[in-house]
């Protein structure tokens, strides 16, 4: 009976080697030994002639056999199943080198993106913001933040005039008025806005951008002007050296200048900072007296500080832009670049 | 202000080197702008000794020297004659550069080795014209930077802020630096010599009753000889800007560079009655000034006049009949002070903006009016000889009183955040020319200098005392407020989201410029024909305040197309400005364009390029994005767009904007070779809109059953008036609409179209029963065959 059983699984793999590329052919074969009435069955089949104990060890070893040849047929069906798969992937194989397929996104334009990075600064400390006419009247602009008619420091900033009345807003801090004559203190408020100077060069546009902000309370202080300026400074710049040397603006007193050690050379000089090591960045003070008497709060009771800054000047420094114009030519290669 | 640091020392003693100075005035409030050095145009050279001289052995016009540096002997080949053994000389070495970039190299001069250059004032950059080489005094040292012998100066830059007038001269730049470094101001001093006849028997001054004039000094000196001013003197005055003209008007305008008084010098000879009447021009009244130009005056200007008519205009300019010339004899120098407003007034109308004219607009000192003339005088009988009449004119009825102003540690303290003692504020004001005294304690009480004009109240005191204590000795103290939320305008929120959609549907944004010309402003269709015009704009492209966006992207556009762009996706958000009662309104909008492929171009999009319904996608994408609903387009008319391809759209039954194709009229002027889209929304609707907040809707509890119709139907009917239709049918039931094939051409008669739509059923109460469809589908049906006319194929 061992003979036998040898003899049947050598035949059975025999056949199995010579059909293993070939699925019809496999089943057969394993149909053929293994199936309901196939060589191994018969094999079964005669075991009633042997006795209890050959019985029991043939029908073992049988049984062995069957175990034996249902997994070298599945394990050679199954490498065929493998084998095909691998194929076909093989021939869905794309070129992952070809480009990506994705609708472009736009890009916003520069100037809005610094807007809103220093909004989202000053959000962050509490502050709100608030906007005001572009065209203004002459004693919002002027007037309201102490610059007296025929007064020379009315010529620091160029301005374009609608009427006798209405001016185009030379600068944002017009807002500041408008607030404070319908809030009441403690303010803490930004304003962004387009202004215009009548003056165009190299580094001069008739139209730009600021954003003006201001904090009023019973004890702000000029050590509170540095302090929120400073951190205000290193979010947007980085950690940077800061320095306040005082300047002349008629709706703060004591008025200030705030400069940026040079992101450009690091301090060492260059043309971007003419050679001082230092870019100026901020005009900032304590709100005049006189400002706060034109909205009727009383100078006594509140103090506060201002600031404005240029937001192309940022915008130039932070992407590295050496041209002012290129702001405004809305040249989509430039454009695209942010 | 440009200011030579030489001419500021003579003011002062332990100046501080000229960089130094110039960091430490920028840190106290007087900006510096830039430090030039100047007569030392050239790097390199130093002083030397000719040991000897003789005749090069190759050519007989050089010659070959032997000099000494102190350190080495060089040999020099030189093409000059006038050195002889002994003399000192500025000898450029090798790597020197002089003026004109010219670059000094060991070199052979017919055949012999020349180490280096001696040099004439011409190629050092000192004078036009030189006769050989430069000879220098017997004592200069040897072996020295001829810069320290040449005493280079360095002339600064000064950005002067308009409260500080006092610093619009040499003296008063000196009187500052002192305050701000250990050098002391020191005054210079000047005596003029009356030789001359009384002053009275000379000339006659008298000021108008209310004339804008507070103080009014001169003085005459008879006899001078009108001539060139020396060298030193017109090289001053030329390093400061200003030309030289002859002796006497050139020191004029020194003194004025010097103390910051302009002065005037008059031809006494051609004042009629030899008298100077201060006051207002009469009506008709013209005078020629000495730039040429003949001026109409009127009783708004204040003048200065002679017997007869004016001479000049007060505080600006003076007047060609009665200036300086080569034939003067004898000349009336003027001092005044006018009121800063009246000069500045006189100014502007007359477009006329001199040296004078601007310090009288920011104030002059009037307590230093005679000293100037005083130092006028004694300059020209220097220079111009003749004799200085006895005592001089001085019409000053109101004395200058200085004000008192209290200053209070206390309030200091809280406006600084920083505590500056009683004794510190005193020493810094003390150290500004403020004479204060401690009044009560922590209070004190202060009287600026006449010069300081710019100090009148408290807060004055506090910055020049935090300026001089140092901004950057102030600690840095973050405030204590009341928490609260940083709140966005409900406009930039708005703004930002749009960006947002808008970048996600493939725009960029652009920035252009809010005033235009006259014809970009009328593209714009305003009905109302003017706009907000500027009266002074810089250019005629830059007129108006435009009162629509899209003309501006048109042209961003066409430039792009310039630059070989083919496709365009842009928009901008600003605002529009219509004329209005008070101040304009100002619309702010939205407006976009589109041109080109509908996707970029790439290896395996379609190639096809964008239509009307891209352009109405955007915008129903962005309504989508901001949560707007019902938005309705309607067939409309603009006149910048194709009349057969544009929409108005409406929200909430408002004007909300226009969409539409470019007229194709408009392609030959932007250069198109396809159509454009363009659209704008007015932002005020839009918000309204908007911003209803979102609000869940509960999902669908029983199934929907879909049912396709598709029919033949007018071309002249608008799919939106069929959707309606269907819609209505039976809105309790009828959940969407959905259009999905349109189709012309074959098979259809012409002049009609087949739509297919796919209509889904569903109940929010209940599963509909199929005979529930099937008889509301019949009525949609009945309804697009009764309304319509359609001829409906399959249902
Ligand atoms: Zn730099």
């Amino acid at each position: 009976m061992s003979r036998r059983v040898e003899d049947l699984e050598r035949q059975a793999l025999d056949e199995l080697s010579r059909a293993s590329s070939e699925r019809e052919a496999l089943r057969e074969a394993r149909n053929r030994y293994l199936g309901r009435k196939g060589e191994v069955a018969e094999l079964l089949k005669g075991l009633g002639t042997l006795s209890p104990e050959e019985r029991k060890k043939a029908g073992e070893a049988i049984n062995n056999l069957k175990t034996r040849l249902e997994e070298a047929f599945d394990k050679a069906l199954s490498a065929l199943d493998e084998g095909e798969k691998r194929e076909r992937l093989e021939k869905e194989r794309v070129d992952i080198t070809l480009p990506g397929k994705f609708i472009r996104p736009g890009k916003l334009h520069p100037v809005t993106r610094i807007t809103d990075e220093i909004e989202d600064i000053f959000t962050g400390l509490g502050f709100n913001i608030a906007e005001g006419p572009e065209v203004e009247l002459d004693y919002y602009n002027f007037e309201a933040l102490n610059f007296p008619k025929d007064h020379p420091a009315r010529d620091m900033q160029d301005t374009f005039f609608v009427s006798d009345e209405f001016v185009l807003r030379t600068h944002t801090s017009p807002v500041q008025i408008r607030v404070m004559e319908k809030c009441r203190p403690p303010l803490r408020v930004i304003a962004p806005g387009t202004v215009y100077r009548r003056d165009s060069d190299l580094t001069h546009s008739p139209m730009f951008h600021q954003i003006e902000g201001f904090m009023v309370d019973r004890d702000i202080s000029f050590a509170n002007l540095k302090a929120v300026l400073t951190l205000f400074l290193e979010r947007l710049f980085g950690q940077t050296a800061v320095r306040f040397r005082p300047s002349f603006f008629p709706f703060v007193e004591p008025g200030a200048e705030v400069d940026i050690r040079c992101v450009i050379c690091g301090g060492n000089g260059c043309r971007v900072c003419k050679g001082t090591g230092w870019l100026e960045i901020l005009g900032a003070g304590m709100i005049h007296p006189n400002v706060f008497r034109a909205v009727s709060y009383d100078p006594e009771e509140y103090t506060g500080f201002a600031f404005g800054l240029g937001v192309e000047r940022v915008a130039m420094l932070k992407f590295g832009i050496g041209d002012l114009r290129l702001l405004f030519e809305n040249d989509m290669r430039f454009l695209e670049q942010f | 202000m440009l200011f030579s640091y030489n001419w500021l020392k003579e003011y002062l003693e332990g100046a501080p080197p000229a960089r130094e100075l110039a960091e430490r005035l920028t840190m106290t409030g007087t900006e510096i702008e830039s430090v030039a050095e100047t007569g030392g145009g050239f790097t390199n050279v130093i002083t030397a000794q000719v040991v000897e001289c003789e005749k090069h052995p190759n050519a007989d016009k050089l010659s070959l020297c032997k000099v000494r540096t102190g350190k080495e002997e060089l040999a020099i080949v030189c093409g000059a004659k006038n050195m002889k053994p002994g003399d000192k000389v500025a000898l450029a070495l090798p790597g020197a550069e002089l003026p004109g970039g010219f670059k000094i190299k060991k070199s052979k001069i017919r055949g012999v080795e020349s180490q280096g250059m001696m040099c004439s004032e011409v190629e050092l950059g000192l004078k036009d014209t030189s006769e050989g080489i430069m000879i220098l005094p017997e004592d200069a040292p040897l072996g020295v930077d001829f810069r320290t012998i040449l005493g280079a100066d360095f002339m600064m830059e000064a950005g002067i802020t308009p409260n500080r007038a006092d610093l619009l001269s040499i003296r008063g730049m000196a009187r500052e630096a002192a305050a701000v470094t250990q050098a002391v101001f020191k005054e210079k001093e000047f005596k003029v010599d009356e030789a001359g006849r009384p002053i009275a028997e000379c000339a006659t001054v008298s000021i108008e009753k209310g004339a804008p004039c507070r103080r009014y000094a001169a003085r005459v000196i008879e006899g001078v000889s009108i001539g060139p001013s020396p060298d030193e003197i017109k090289n001053r005055l030329e390093a400061h800007g200003v030309r030289s003209i002859n002796n006497v008007v050139d020191v004029t305008n020194l003194v004025l560079l010097e103390t910051g008084q302009p002065l005037h010098a008059f031809d006494l000879d051609k004042l009629n009655g030899a008298s100077i009447i201060v006051r207002s021009a009469g009506e008709g009244e013209t005078i020629a000034t000495i730039d040429g130009k003949t001026r109409n005056l009127d009783p708004s200007t204040l003048v200065i006049a002679d017997a007869n008519a004016p001479v000049a205009l007060a505080g600006v300019m003076g007047g060609g009949g009665s200036e300086v010339t080569g034939s003067t004899k004898r000349i009336l120098i003027e001092s005044a002070w006018f009121e800063p407003s009246s000069v500045r007034r006189a100014s502007r109308k007359h477009a006329l903006s001199t040296e004078s004219s601007y310090r009288f607009e920011r104030g002059v000192d009037i307590e230093g009016v005679t000293r100037a003339l005083d130092m006028a005088a004694s300059l020209v009988l220097k220079l111009a000889g003749g004799k200085a009449a006895k005592g001089s004119i001085d019409m000053y009825p109101e004395k200058y009183a200085p004000a008192e102003i209290t200053f209070r540690t206390e309030r200091a303290a809280r406006v600084l955040g920083v505590r500056v003692t009683t004794d510190e504020a005193l020493n810094i004001l003390s150290r500004l020319g403020i004479a204060g005294r401690e009044a009560s304690p922590g209070i004190i009480s202060a009287m600026p200098p006449s010069y300081r004009m710019d100090l009148t109240t408290e807060i004055d005191l506090m910055e020049e005392v935090a300026r001089i204590f140092g901004y950057n000795n102030i600690p840095t103290t973050l405030p204590i407020a009341a928490m609260s939320p940083g709140e966005t305008a409900m406009a930039t929120a708005l703004r930002r989201s749009i960006r947002s959609l808008l970048s996600g549907s493939g725009f960029t944004e652009v920035m252009n410029y809010s005033f235009v010309s006259r014809e970009l402003f009328a593209m714009a269709g305003v009905k109302a024909g003017k706009g907000v015009e500027l009266l002074n704009p810089l250019t005629e492209e830059q007129a108006v305040m435009r009162a629509g966006l899209i003309p501006s992207l048109l042209e961003n556009m066409a430039r792009n197309l310039a630059w070989k762009r083919e496709d365009l996706r842009i928009y901008e958000i600003a605002p529009a400005f219509v004329p209005g009662e008070g101040l304009p309104e100002e619309r702010w909008k939205l407006a976009g364009l589109l041109y080109g492929n509908r996707y970029e171009p790439g290896w395996s999009f379609p190639k096809d390029a964008v239509d009307f319904f891209d352009a109405k996608g955007v915008i129903e994408r962005l309504f989508e994005g901001l949560g707007i609903e019902g938005a309705r387009f309607e067939a409309s008319g603009h006149p910048l767009l194709h009349p057969g391809k544009t929409a108005a759209v409406k929200l909430e039954g408002r004007h909300a904007g226009v969409l539409g194709e470019l007229h194709p009229d408009l392609w030959g002027r932007y250069g198109l070779r396809k159509p454009a889209y363009v659209f704008e929304l007015d932002i005020e609707p839009v918000e309204k809109a908007s911003g209803k907040g979102k609000k869940y809707r509960e999902l669908p509890r029983f199934p929907e059953s879909a049912r396709d119709i598709a029919f033949i139907v007018s071309e002249d009917v608008p799919f939106g008036d069929i959707y309606e239709a269907i819609r209505k049918t039976d809105l309790k039931t009828i959940e969407t609409v959905e259009l999905f094939d349109v189709y012309y051409g074959r098979n259809i008669p012409s002049g009609t179209r087949s739509l297919a739509v796919r209509v889904t059923y569903r109940s929010r109460e209940r599963t509909l029963t199929n005979q529930e469809v099937e008889d509301t589908h019949g009525k949609v049906v009945k309804t697009l065959f009764e309304r319509f006319k359609a001829e409906v194929r399959v249902s």
